[in-house]
């Protein structure tokens, strides 16, 4: 089950990404983000960084390893943004 | 040699290793298995190199063992250069490469939807290179620092990340970062002049993310159509002007404008249009091409430069990675569970195309996304896919896209999202 937080992401990825046919509410938190079930990839993950910097004031950063760990899962991210955001 | 270095520096290492001893540089247009696969079919002596990407989003990849990883391909010898100690020796004399040497074949989607190969003798990428360097840098003459976001696989990334540093004064940022914190933070370690060289799909990323940008003398974009208001708040942000360049894989770059003040094209020179018949398509000549080449676009020539009238219908270009709808179209068509599909570009958002989707036994949308990475990659993959129950097509079998776009509108009613 998701968090409220977790909705608040995953109802920003269906969003961001434009994911028709993809239930928010259905993104398991703990199921890989990219290389899985919703087929992501790095022209996406540039979508979900900037939608989450507009909509948090959060940057992700590559070269940091927390960022790295953050794209796993729907789950790892909305605890960075929880955690990085003002 | 397949050569599928990610990082900048190993990528031109390499490519000038291959040079010296005549080995030519294949440049997949994708790291799919399936086009590994059969590039290592077509060329059979061929091998891999790569140096396991700093991309963020490969460690999930590999994880999970889908499109990305370079597992799988038993046949193909591959070589990890993050594995090797690579040491600088001194320099010898400048090598000489005879002119006709196939120094790289580029692959594009050809018409009919199969890759078509594309020869780069080595005196092309020498001329195009001079010509590109006069035509991108700036006039000064000075050393300029440089960040490119694109791949060097790509024909973009490969004229101005590789082939112009090496013949021009251009010092080469050895990464190439993703996010935009990441992009300003390299920048920012740059010294000036700096040259950033990107897409429209970054410079969205990038301008959008309003993070305060280091000053950039010129900034060039290529790939895709870059808005004018983008390109506008592109040299706000960077106070340097910004040159869009049109190119096919065929030639390479082939004109520029500055489009946050101009519309019209202008050919590098060194190209020029050839006469032709009236209606023909546009054909392009250069004393280094080695045939005259066919546009892409429909262009209308004026004397102080050419306006683009559209692309042809097929093409489609996602993230810089340019892909056939109808070899799209034919990748779903073989999917188990799907009966008929049709792919093309929603008027509306151009960024992706969009697909409808005909089932024969209720395939899983996970269950097409296999496939699909396991033929294409991913970023061709369409969304929405959405399913319909049949497609509306004429009695020859024909589709017209006024009627598919009216399927495609009220089949994305029903999802709520329209």
């Amino acid at each position: 089950m998701q968090t409220a937080a977790q909705h608040i992401i995953a109802q920003l990825l269906v969003d961001a990404l434009n994911l028709e046919g993809v239930n928010a509410a259905e993104i398991e938190p703990d199921a890989p983000l990219f290389g899985g079930g919703l087929g992501l990839d790095s022209i996406d993950a540039l979508e979900i960084a900037l939608a989450i910097s507009q909509k948090f004031g959060v940057q992700m950063q590559a070269d940091d390893e927390q960022t790295r760990k953050a794209f796993a899962t729907l789950a790892s991210l909305t605890e960075f943004v929880e955690t990085h955001k003002n | 040699m397949l050569n599928l270095c990610d990082n900048p520096y190993l990528f031109t290492v390499a490519f000038c290793a291959a040079l010296i001893r005549r080995q030519t540089t294949l440049l997949p247009q994708n790291r799919s298995p399936e086009t590994l696969r059969r590039l290592a079919a077509e060329y059979p002596s061929s091998y891999l190199l790569h140096n396991h990407l700093h991309n963020p989003l490969s460690a999930p990849n590999e994880q999970h063992g889908q499109a990305g990883d370079l597992v799988d391909l038993a046949d193909l010898a591959q070589v990890n250069l993050n594995q090797w100690r690579l040491q600088s020796s001194r320099a010898t004399a400048i090598p000489e490469i005879e002119r006709d040497f196939p120094a790289a074949i580029a692959f594009t989607s050809g018409s009919t939807g199969r890759p078509k190969a594309i020869n780069k003798p080595w005196h092309t990428l020498v001329t195009s290179s001079l010509m590109n360097g006069a035509c991108m840098l700036p006039p000064t003459g000075d050393l300029v620092h440089q960040l490119a976001t694109v791949p060097p696989q790509h024909m973009w990334g490969l004229e101005t990340g590789v082939l112009i540093p090496l013949f021009w004064p251009v010092c080469v940022a050895d990464s190439r970062p993703l996010f935009p914190a990441d992009l300003v933070k390299t920048l920012q370690a740059l010294p000036a002049p700096r040259l950033l060289v990107s897409t429209p799909v970054h410079l969205r990323a990038l301008v959008g993310s309003n993070l305060p940008l280091p000053p950039c003398s010129r900034i060039l974009c290529a790939t895709a159509p870059l808005a004018a208001d983008l390109a506008i708040a592109s040299e706000a942000a960077t106070g340097g002007d910004l040159l869009e360049i049109y190119g096919c894989s065929e030639i390479g770059s082939t004109a520029f404008r500055r489009t946050a003040s101009e519309t019209l094209w202008r050919l590098i020179p060194g190209l020029s249009f050839q006469p032709q018949s009236a209606g023909a398509p546009p054909q392009i000549g250069g004393a280094h091409l080695t045939e005259v080449q066919v546009l892409q676009d429909r262009v209308e020539i004026s004397p102080e430069g050419f306006t683009l009238l559209g692309r042809n219908e097929d093409m489609v270009n996602v993230g810089g990675k340019r892909g056939s709808l109808m070899q799209i179209t034919q990748v779903l068509l073989d999917t188990p569970g799907i009966a008929d599909a049709v792919v093309f570009m929603p008027e509306d958002a151009a960024s992706r195309p969009a697909a409808l989707v005909v089932a024969k036994d209720e395939p899983s949308s996970a269950a097409i996304q296999h496939y699909f990475v396991q033929h294409l990659d991913t970023v061709f993959l369409p969304r929405p896919l959405l399913f319909v129950e049949r497609l509306p097509r004429e009695a020859t079998g024909k589709l017209h896209r006024a009627k598919v776009l009216e399927l495609y509108h009220a089949a994305l009613a029903r999802t709520g999202k329209a």
